[in-house]
């Protein structure tokens, strides 16, 4: 139905963020486009769509849908193809939507322009949308719901063909499972083709008949997507990202680490391009670039015969193959078993804890009603535990960490807060930065962390000036160098800013900033959601060790809860600013009590 | 050997002041790899290098005009040194020629007599109406007492330069410190400074320029003793004009700032900052400024280019600087008149059209190649 | 909605007390009605009860904030703060130099200046839009290149010559139109045509290149990117979905200044002569009468503020997240 051939995009600089990839598609099958950040899956998908950003061109290949050279139509034609035979859906609901016009205006001009048979309430219906959402303007529904509206602007043209980019990307688990869903119904009932794009192994399994997995601009394996998640796939690439996905099953396992990270697009190395981070690689590997061949590209792929024992095959990586990445945790932690009786000391307890922000109406600005953002939380850390804070967006967990922090204004919060045994919702001056010292944080998003105009040793630098005055310059240079050294880093680190890092490594850097102060407790909030998935599994395993080796308390702050099923000892769920379920985590995932939670554990994909 | 004695008017302190801390900004820039980056994208444009070619030779001419000296009379032996009331700048010395070269009155570019006929009473003893002669040639004229048109509109390089930047100066700390204050500390904070800016927003600019300018000559007026040159007085009226547009137009670069520092404050390494215990001004200088630095530049060169037309507009409305002082907005101001006369007289304001235009033209390409190169989003 | 009206103007009051405080201070703090009369009777050597004498012929003979002489209320508003700064509120302009009065006048010349002011701006409006869409619907091509170096070409000429050049080329040489006057009705539609396109001209460099920055910033978001994939016309997202979005911060700038175009145009009206409150303003500045030019501030203050209503008004009428919520 819609095929594409050797598809090379070249971007602004001239370099290539796509290099040669073909697909093929057929009717009524889903075929899903599997890659990390950077490897050109959105570039592919805009190329199809002929919609690529101003200054990224079509540099080769060609594209059919039927009998149709899409790279070869006029414009004229090819908008007349875009919404109706051929049509896409967006990351972004929030964005993607015409925020001034209604959702049925925004339908009625998709249908105006393909002569639609269906009217807009049918379309609405076919969405799951109510009759009286065709009114509303996209900032009066959720996320969901704008997704769903956005979906019912490209079904008006009754395409042949639906590109969906990362469609649930944006959106809370349960939202995503009902989009995802929506998907293949409409799938089957329409017998279009689906071409979906991701970086969720757990969506790929879910969704795909075909699974075209991407890596540095290429192809690096089609194949069926139920051989591969019965085989594990050929490609190494393939293989290490089957392994290196945190659940429940590898609790207490270490993860595959994969070192380094997905390469920028456009600086690719020479020879295969996972050369670099390939456990199996061969001195061939970085001479003879691999072709695709029976759907892999690789010199050595497994299920042939490999040119050396393929350490993966056991799923447990041998140090010897991964080298001495810092990354590579060794198997002597104990993590999933309960902490001993004698750590079991109590180092932080929230007893009815509340955000409350007030809403202010009227003509003298008086507070009408409140937002309970933590309405009421009580929890409980011991010394070197991992709590698991689990809600969706907008749930509090945020504000409640900032809470903690004492970031949040002091008159939004009520309630208590020990730490060491000591209430520190209200301190102030000295002893506010002793607080300071014990409980410390680490953001999600890598690239907002660290001040982009500040070289990285005086950001690293900065907290323990503030908090550590009893040490001199060179004790905190010290210091510094220490923490870097332990986070698998450098002090080359120090007199460079942060764009010259990845973000693997920016949240390296964020993880030692935090420890220079050497807190006992130290909040996580989402530190990995940002993170391709390869290199979470670094990130992860650092974190385990940091944990061993200093006695740290974690409140992990997340909304994956495969990775709360690996990694945390207790979980508590939070649910509109209240906790609904805690326990010890494997308990609660193996059998959830809350309706809420069992919600949670069946929409996970995957 | 010339016997003279440097004068420093306070605008030419105040510029060389400002000409220093431009130098300081260029060494910290040079050696940081950002600013160096970000500066040659400036220059990596034509327009943006051609621009700068043009505003580095207008800055010449602004900065020889502001070394200012006094030259020695002759004085009877044993009495202390005099000096001539006069004061000259090294461009005046280095365009002594067209200086000294004045006429009696208009006479059009290279024309060999004036304009207006005399009675001249001939050889003969007869009376003829003739254009009599004039003493050097004028590539762009002179105007109504003689001078020559080119010296007057290079003079006026420095009073529109002057204006561009020292109003600036002034209005510089009021924005930033009010437009991070507001933004970062919210509150009632922010409604003060809200207050105040939306107050001074109302007013309309040139009204409140205008009293403010009417307010300080009554002082001007009634302080004669406080000056001891024709040329110190003119120059505080000039330094009163740029204090008083600076102090009026903060407000757009506050704005800008607050709204700014409002996405900043809630960004994850502002929030690591405060998780840390650093001081709010600290964090202020050291985690928001450098991340504002962009717009504060963009906005001080976008601004440059028009202060310089402002002074126009503000001369012609009688609340520019001193009528006496040489600028673009007295030269047209002048020229209202000469075009009405027969015939037209219309090289004075022609060539403050070109210069004018030269000088606006090269400064807001320039600003373009800066906002080019320093905005992140990519400026179009 | 009433109650958000209500503490917009309770919140508008404030500021006009600042306003008025601040013109108080600067002629009667910094300088004062002694230096008013010393520059109107002329120059240094003008006697203390000549001063006193001026003084009292323009009601200046008073305390600034407090009169200890007055009895009861006498002794707050028998001063310089309540007759001359807080009869503003009433809109009590009191009298010019000249002796008239100001209030008057004002409601005579806010008429011709609305006549110039208002054509001026919404032809300038309609040409700067058309000008902003044509550029952007040419973007990336060598039209919008020249385009753009056109109109940062116009925006760096002085508008001194935009009205200087006008005149001589349109009405002195080409006798287009009367070079400057004014008349009332139909008949003085001859007078408006050069004021007119020359305000509109000399706008066009500054405005256009603005709002074709608008446009591009919401050119670049991703709901364009759906509306492409919608597969719509190009000259149909521009229309609906471009100029539809960047309405709102044109809005913004456009409807604060509607208000103010009874105070008209300083450098049109004295240039061609129009009888407005622009040549009004401008002869007091340079005649030097504080009277009215305080009084003009103190209109053209309470004119923005409600520019800044009606704005608000605007925004609930084009923005649906501001109008349902």
């Amino acid at each position: 139905m819609l095929t594409l051939r050797d598809l090379v995009v070249s971007l602004p600089d001239g370099r290539h963020g796509v290099d040669g990839v073909s697909l093929a598609l057929e009717a009524g099958r889903c075929l899903v486009l599997l890659g990390e950040s950077g490897c050109g899956k959105s570039l592919t998908a805009l190329s199809l769509m002929r919609l690529l950003p101003e200054g990224v061109t079509i540099a080769g290949g060609q594209a059919h849908l039927g009998a149709q050279d899409l790279f070869a139509l006029p414009e004229r034609r090819m908008r007349s193809l875009r919404g109706g035979r051929l049509a896409m859906v967006f990351q972004e609901p929030m964005s993607s939507l015409n925020p001034v016009m209604t959702i049925a205006a925004q339908i009625e001009e998709a249908r105006a322009a393909h002569g639609s048979r269906q009217t807009v309430a049918e379309l609405l219906d076919d969405v799951g949308l109510q009759p009286q959402h065709a009114q509303s303007y996209p900032f009066q529904l959720s996320g969901g719901q704008r997704q769903r509206a956005l979906i019912a602007m490209m079904l008006a043209g009754e395409p042949e063909v639906l590109i969906a980019d990362e469609p649930t990307t944006a959106l809370d688990v349960t939202v995503q499972a009902q989009i995802l869903r929506l998907l293949r119904d409409l799938q089957s009932r329409r017998a279009m083709a689906l071409l979906l794009i991701t970086h969720d192994l757990g969506i790929a399994r879910e969704m795909g008949d075909t699974v075209a997995v991407l890596y540095a601009g290429q192809v690096v394996e089609t194949v069926a997507a139920q051989d591969l998640f019965a085989s594990g796939g050929r490609h190494p690439y393939t293989r290490a990202l089957m392994q290196v996905t945190p659940s429940l099953g590898r609790r207490g396992q270490p993860l595959l680490s994969l070192p380094g990270s997905v390469p920028l697009a456009g600086a690719w190395p020479r020879g295969c391009r996972f050369a670099p981070r390939c456990s199996a690689v061969a001195p061939r590997c970085r001479e003879a670039s691999p072709a695709l061949e029976a759907g892999v590209r690789c010199l050595f792929p497994v299920g042939a015969a490999p040119a050396s024992p393929d350490p993966l095959q056991d799923g447990v990586p041998s140090r010897a193959a991964l080298g001495s990445s810092p990354s590579c945790a060794s198997a002597s932690f104990g993590a999933a078993t309960p902490r001993e009786a004698a750590t079991e000391a109590v180092l932080l307890e929230i007893k009815n804890l509340c955000v409350h922000y007030p809403l202010r109406r009227g003509l003298l600005q008086r507070t009408v009603d409140w937002v309970r953002a933590v309405d009421g939380v009580d929890l409980r850390l011991n010394r070197g535990e991992t709590l698991a804070l689990v809600g969706e967006s907008g749930c509090g967990k945020s504000s409640l960490a900032r809470a903690l922090l004492r970031l949040q204004p002091a008159a939004t919060v009520r309630g208590q807060v020990r730490l060491n045994g000591e209430e520190i919702l209200n301190l102030r001056g000295s002893t506010l930065q002793t607080l300071r010292r014990c409980a410390q944080i680490v953001f999600q998003d890598p690239f907002s962390s660290l001040d982009p105009r500040m070289r990285v040793g005086d950001s690293l630098e900065e907290g323990l000036q503030a908090l550590r005055p009893e040490m001199d310059s060179a004790a905190r240079r010290q210091q510094i160098e220490r923490m870097l050294k332990r986070v698998g880093l450098d002090v080359s680190a120090m007199p460079r800013y942060p764009h010259a890092f990845s973000g693997g490594q920016r949240q390296r850097l964020a993880i030692a900033r935090a420890l220079c102060i050497e807190p006992q407790l130290l909040i996580l909030d989402e530190p990995t959601s940002a993170l391709d998935v390869s290199v979470q599994a670094q990130v992860l395993a650092l974190l385990r060790e940091l944990q061993a080796e200093h006695g740290l308390a974690y409140l992990f702050i997340t909304h994956n809860l495969p990775l709360v099923g690996y990694f945390a000892d207790r979980v508590a769920v939070m649910q509109g600013g209240k906790i609904v379920e805690a326990g010890a985590a494997e308990s609660v995932m193996a059998a959830p009590q809350h309706p809420y939670t069992q919600a949670l554990l069946a929409s996970a994909p995957g | 050997m010339i016997n003279i004695q440097p004068t420093v008017l306070i605008s030419d302190a105040v510029l060389f002041l400002l000409l220093a801390a431009v130098g300081v900004y260029i060494w910290r820039a040079r050696r940081s790899e950002n600013a160096r980056a970000t500066w040659r994208g400036v220059f990596a444009s034509g327009t943006g290098r051609w621009a700068a070619w043009v505003m580095a030779f207008f800055v010449s001419i602004g900065v020889l005009d502001s070394l200012h000296f006094r030259v020695a009379v002759e004085t009877p032996a044993g009495q202390a040194q005099q000096y001539s009331g006069e004061v000259l700048s090294v461009l005046d010395a280095i365009l002594t020629p067209l200086r000294t070269a004045s006429e009696k009155t208009y006479s059009a570019p290279f024309a060999t007599t004036l304009l207006v006929k005399e009675s001249v009473t001939l050889a003969d003893g007869s009376v003829a109406r003739l254009a009599p002669a004039i003493t050097h040639i004028h590539p762009l004229g002179t105007d109504k007492v003689g001078q020559d048109v080119l010296y007057l509109a290079l003079k006026s390089v420095r009073t529109g330069l002057l204006i561009g930047t020292l109003t600036t100066l002034v209005m510089l700390p009021f924005a930033c410190a009010l437009g991070l204050a507001a933004g970062y500390f919210g509150g009632w904070v922010d409604d003060a400074i809200q207050y105040l800016y939306t107050t001074l927003n109302s007013i309309p600019g040139v009204l409140l320029i205008a009293a403010a300018v009417l307010v300080v000559d009554v002082q001007i007026d009634a302080h004669a003793e406080w000056f001891n040159s024709a040329a110190a007085r003119a120059d505080l009226r000039l330094l009163a004009l740029c204090a008083i547009l600076g102090l009026t137009g903060w407000t757009g670069l506050a704005r800008l700032l607050r709204a700014e520092t409002l996405k900043l404050r809630e960004l994850d390494y502002i929030q690591a900052a405060r998780a840390f215990g650093v001081s709010h001004g600290w964090i202020l200088v050291r985690h928001v400024l450098p991340n504002v630095a962009h717009l504060i530049i963009i906005s001080v060169v976008l601004d440059f280019s028009g202060l310089v037309l402002a002074e126009a507009v503000l001369s012609y409305v009688g609340a520019g600087v001193d009528p006496a002082t040489p600028s673009f907005g007295n030269m047209i101001n002048a020229a209202r008149l000469e075009l009405a006369r027969e015939p037209v007289v219309w090289w004075p304001l022609a060539t403050a059209f070109a210069f004018l235009f030269a000088l606006v033209l090269a400064a807001n390409l320039f600003a373009d190649a800066v906002r080019a190169a320093f905005d992140p989003r990519g400026a179009r | 909605m009433i109650a958000y009206l209500t503490r917009r103007l309770l919140y508008a009051l404030p500021i006009l007390l600042g306003v008025n405080l601040l013109t108080f201070a600067l002629f009667f703090g910094i300088s004062s009605p002694d230096d008013m009369a010393r520059i109107h009777l002329g120059g240094k050597r003008v006697t203390a009860e000549a001063v006193e004498r001026w003084k009292v012929q323009h009601g200046y003979d008073l305390p600034n904030f407090y009169n200890a002489a007055g009895e009861g209320t006498d002794k707050v508003t028998q001063t310089l703060f309540v007759q001359k700064s807080l009869k503003l509120f009433a809109l009590d302009f009191g009298a010019a130099d000249d002796g008239r009065d100001i209030g008057r006048e004002i409601g005579k010349r806010m008429w011709p200046s609305l006549v110039v002011a208002l054509p001026t701006f919404f032809l300038g409006l309609a040409a700067y839009l058309a000008t902003a869409l044509f550029l952007v619907f040419f973007r990336n091509t060598a039209i919008d290149t020249v385009g753009v170096i056109l109109l940062v070409a116009l925006m760096s000429i002085s508008g001194l010559f935009y009205v200087i050049g006008g005149q001589v080329l349109l009405a002195k040489w080409w006798q287009w139109a009367p070079i400057s006057g004014y008349a009332p009705g139909f008949s003085g539609l001859q007078f408006l045509l050069l004021p007119v396109l020359i305000g509109v001209v000399s706008g066009i460099g500054d405005s256009s290149r603005f709002y074709r920055a608008l446009f591009l910033e919401e050119a670049g978001r991703d709901y364009v990117r759906t509306a492409h994939a919608k597969g719509l016309s190009p000259f149909r997202i521009l229309f609906r979905h471009i100029l539809g979005n960047a309405a709102i911060p044109i809005l913004t700038g456009v409807v604060v200044v509607i208000p103010r175009l009874f105070l008209g145009s300083l450098i049109l009206e004295s240039f061609f002569g129009i009888p407005g409150l622009g040549s009004y303003t401008i002869d007091a500045i340079q005649a030097q009468d504080f009277a009215i030019v305080r009084a003009m501030v103190f209109l053209g203050s309470l004119l923005y503020i409600i520019g800044l209503i009606l704005t608000d008004l605007s925004y609930a009428w084009v923005d649906p997240r501001v109008r349902l919520q």
